[in-house]
Parts: structure tokens; C-alpha cells; sequence
């Protein structure tokens, strides 16, 4: 496993900084840049550009080096923890940040939390009540979650809850505790309101799980092992549990490298319409802005997750089924 | 009459670069920049992580690995002997870094009497080693996880006789009420 862990990381490292490269690029790509759409709006407002101070800023932030440079100027400052600068706020990457990547972290495990609690109980129903009354409504329950567009949920789901339980509209806590220090009252307020946007975010996810799940579970209750295993008298809870649902399980673990950044950047629409304090809406803003580092900081970020993902669905797949694959896919 | 193998050395040389490589891109940072701690902390697992890998491969190069009829023996640092009729437990393991999981390698555990002796299948005369523990695991009643029989079948080793669970899991363990499969 020492060798497989090696061969993998080997990858991952340069998998990243070519991810780094892609990613700067794309930010460069279009035309202009951070100050030519600075320009572009004082004129429209009628305001005048002082060409001298234009210039200097160009110097000061870079843009007169050719690409490479800043691009390594960029990879040298993230290892350090300096993310570069934001143009559009006038402040440190990491300062404008803040609490947004901690909040986006908290909303990402909270609803990767509830796809899996919600879905696993709910497939291995479906599979083992196959065309029940049970299966038929989770089925459609399933596939409502499936249809619904989630900011259209967001917002009945954001109706509902401040009619029921008094929270407020919008947003991750009550507006007194926004730029209040964390405190158990904030702590709280987080809590209260996480709910609402961790089920519009898990919905779609979970829905599409259960379907999963119930499949691969189907297909591994029809194989004659399980057959042979009832057969012999193993108790029906030992028969599913033992092995079909762990054989059922390797197409859950190879999505955890998806689930991360879908979460993240799958929830950016969502934040938007629930005014979360997320790295969603920023990252938007920051690439309509052409605020360069801020928007390659988050897309590395959503990279580096990613990566990270699949290294660790790779390293459990390797763990849960070291089996060779004979040619045509077949095992044996 | 006994065998000597040992690992090649072109394998051998890979395994060094792919730790020199390693240790360049995680320690040089590591040593040459002033590094965020978050930052960091990954960089020096995985830099500890190749470091081991190091080890290791200097571990096989200086070892050898004798094969007869009584049992295996690794000679060198970490050496151990295994009697075939100690053999007590045989794990065949396949791992590949790719999508298709081709190009990959297997490696080869065997258990038995407190010790355990590790082979991968760079080993020059890997297949005889297998084929003479898979032998004697057969002749031991060794319980083999469907997992290892797929990989002896994938290596032209059939162990049909002996009886195994469906594929890709462990043994299945009779409890007291003897309702296993």
C-alpha cells in the first residue's frame, strides 16, 4: 500500500500545479484586465482617468510582467499563505476570504452529512421493499428532489421557515450577529439557520443517491451468492449487511472526489438567492470583475478539493477491492 | 532445491526516482521558502512519506529472498523465515494508479507462526513464489478471501477446490449457531 500511497501522491502534486497553470491562464484569458474594466466603468459613469496613476497601479500590481512571472509570482505566494490581492475590495485575499471559506466548509460537511444519512436508509428501503407502497413514494419523493430547481426550493423552503420558527429571511445567521465576534449566541444562530440551505444543497444529491444505491443494491440481492447465503439460514439482516451493501458501496466511495467541489461550487446559484456568506457569490463577482487572485484563489481551492477527494476515494476503493480487472471489465 | 530471487534493479531505480522526486518537491519548499503552517503540514507528511518510501527501497535492494520446498526466507534487513507448513493466511492484493486499472502491480503478504513476509511483483520469479504459496495454503486449509483467489486466477492459479464467498470480500466466519455460507 506504501508504493500505491507514493505513485499517487506523485500525481497529485503535479495534477495540482497543472491545474494552477490552467487556471491562471483562463483567468487571463480575456481580454483586458482587472484596471481596463476599472476604466471601462469610471467612463461610463462619466468619471475621468488620471493615465499617470493608472500606470502605477499596472506596476504596483503587476500587470506589465509577462504571464509567467505572475503566474509564478502568484504560485510562490500561495505557498507562503499570501493569496495576492483583491482589486475589487481593496484588501488581502485571505482578509477578504475571512469567514467565508470556514462558513462554505461547515454548509459543504453539513450537507454531504445529510446526503449520506438521508440516502443510505432510504436505498437500502427502496432496494429491499422493491415496488412497495414505501418504494413507489420514496421513489417519487426522490425523483421530486431530483426535478425541483433548488433555488426555487430555496426560496419556499426560506418562506416556511421564517413563518414556522421566526428565522429570519437570508443569509447564515440573524443580521445583529453578522460582523459581531463569534460568540455561542452566533454559534447558535449558524445552527439555526443552517438547516434551510443544507437540504435546498443535499436535495438533488441525495435524490440521485438513493437512486444509486437502490440499483447497485437490486443488482447484488439478485446475484446466487445471496441466494445460497439465505438458503444456508444466514439471518436476512447478516445477508444484506455483511455483503451485498458493502459489494453495493464502491460506486459511493468513487464519487466522494465529485461530491466536494459539487458541493462548493454547486452551491454558489443556491448562495445567491439565500444571501449566504459563502465562497459561492464571491467567486462569481470575482470572475465578472476579473478580480484575478481572488477568483484563482477560490478556483484552486475548488481544485485542491477535488484532487483531495478523489485521492481519498481512490485510496479507499484501493483498500476496499485490490482485485485485478481481466480484460472486458470482467473480474472473473 | 532452493531460488534466490531478488528486485531488479531497474525496478529498484524507479522506486528511487519516484522518492528523490518526491522528497525535491515536497522537502525543497519545505527548506527553501518561508511556508504558510497549513501549507506546510501536508508538504512534511508526504516529504516523511517519501522519505519512508526511501527506506524501504534501500530495504529491498539489500534483501534477498530464498525459495525451496520447506518454506521462504527473506535474507537482509527486516529478514524473516516462513515453513510452508506455518502458512496460515495468503493475501494477493492488485493496485494500479490508473482509471482502467491497468499497469499496476500485486503484492504478495503470507502469514503464519507470528510472522509475516511481503513481496511485490517486481520481484524477479514473483509468479514461483506465488504459485508455491498458493500450493501450500491448499495443502493448510488456508481460507482464501475472494479477493486473492481473483488475483491467483488472473495469474493462471486456479484454487477452485478450495471453498471461498463470493467475490471481492473476506471469509465469511461461521458464528456459534454455524449459519455462515
Amino acid at each position: 500500500m506504501l508504493g500505491y500511497l507514493i505513485r499517487r501522491v506523485l500525481i497529485m502534486i503535479p495534477t495540482l500545479l497543472a491545474i494552477s497553470v490552467i487556471t491562471f491562464v483562463i483567468i487571463q484569458l480575456p481580454p483586458g484586465d482587472y484596471l481596463t474594466t476599472l476604466v471601462v466603468e469610471m467612463q461610463s459613469r462619466g468619471e475621468s482617468v488620471d493615465q499617470g496613476r493608472l500606470a502605477l497601479l499596472r506596476e504596483t500590481y503587476g500587470f506589465d510582467r509577462p504571464m509567467h512571472e505572475q503566474y509564478l509570482i502568484w504560485l510562490a505566494g500561495m505557498l507562503r499563505g499570501d493569496f495576492g490581492y483583491s482589486f475589487e475590495y481593496n484588501l488581502p485575499v485571505a482578509d477578504v476570504v475571512g469567514d467565508r471559506l470556514w462558513l462554505t466548509a461547515v454548509v459543504s460537511f453539513a450537507t454531504i452529512i445529510f446526503v449520506y444519512a438521508v440516502s443510505f436508509p432510504i436505498g437500502i428501503y427502496s432496494a429491499t421493499h422493491q415496488y412497495s407502497a414505501g418504494d413507489y413514494a420514496l421513489t417519487l419523493l426522490g425523483f421530486l428532489g431530483l426535478a425541483t430547481p433548488s433555488f426555487l426550493l430555496a426560496l419556499v423552503l426560506l418562506y416556511l421557515a421564517n413563518v414556522w420558527f421566526g428565522t429570519s429571511i437570508g443569509g447564515l445567521m440573524d443580521p445583529k450577529y453578522v460582523d459581531a465576534p463569534w460568540s455561542l449566541g452566533k454559534i447558535l444562530s449558524v445552527i439555526e439557520h443552517l438547516w434551510v440551505p443544507v437540504v435546498v444543497i443535499g436535495t438533488a444529491g441525495t435524490a440521485a443517491m438513493i437512486r444509486r444505491l437502490r440499483a447497485n443494491l437490486l443488482d447484488e440481492l439478485d446475484k446466487p451468492y445471496v441466494v445460497t447465503a439465505r438458503a444456508k439460514g444466514l439471518p436476512p439482516g447478516r445477508a444484506l449487511w455483511k455483503y451485498p451493501l458493502r459489494m453495493a458501496l464502491n460506486p459511493f466511495i468513487s464519487d466522494i472526489g465529485n461530491l466536494l467541489p459539487q458541493v462548493v461550487s454547486g452551491a454558489a446559484i443556491v448562495s445567491v438567492v439565500m444571501s449566504l456568506p459563502t465562497t459561492g457569490p464571491m467567486l462569481l463577482d470575482s470572475l465578472r470583475s476579473q478580480d484575478m487572485y481572488l477568483a484563482g484563489s477560490f478556483l484552486m481551492f475548488l481544485a485542491v478539493l477535488t484532487v483531495i477527494g478523489v485521492f481519498i476515494s481512490d485510496l479507499a476503493l484501493a483498500a476496499l477491492d485490490p482485485r485485478i480487472r481481466l480484460s472486458g471489465g470482467a473480474t472473473r | 532445491m532452493s531460488e534466490v530471487l531478488r528486485y531488479p534493479r531497474t525496478a529498484l531505480l524507479g522506486d528511487y526516482a519516484r522518492a528523490g522526486a518526491g522528497l525535491a518537491i515536497t522537502a525543497l519548499p519545505l527548506t527553501l521558502l518561508e511556508v504558510n503552517r497549513w501549507i506546510a503540514l501536508p508538504l512534511a507528511a508526504a516529504a516523511l512519506l517519501f522519505a519512508l518510501f526511501a527506506l524501504r527501497t534501500a530495504q529491498r535492494q539489500a534483501s534477498r529472498l530464498e525459495l525451496d520446498g520447506r518454506g521462504a526466507t527473506m535474507h537482509g534487513p527486516l529478514g524473516a523465515r516462513l515453513a510452508w507448513t506455518d502458512l496460515r493466511g495468503i493475501d494477493l492484493r492488485y493496485y494500479s494508479t490508473k482509471r482502467d486499472r491497468s499497469d499496476g502491480w500485486m503484492q504478495l503478504t503470507l502469514r503464519g507462526d507470528g510472522r509475516r513476509l511481503r513481496a511485490d511483483s517486481t520481484l524477479d520469479g514473483f509468479d514461483r513464489l506465488v504459485e508455491a504459496a498458493a500450493a501450500a495454503a491448499v495443502r493448510n486449509g488456508v481460507a482464501l478471501a475472494p479477493v486473492t483467489v481473483d488475483n491467483l486466477l488472473a495469474m493462471g492459479i486456479d484454487v477452485d477446490s478450495i471453498a471461498v464467498v463470493p467475490s471481492g470480500l473476506g471469509p465469511i466466519e461461521l458464528d456459534r449457531e454455524g449459519d455462515g455460507v
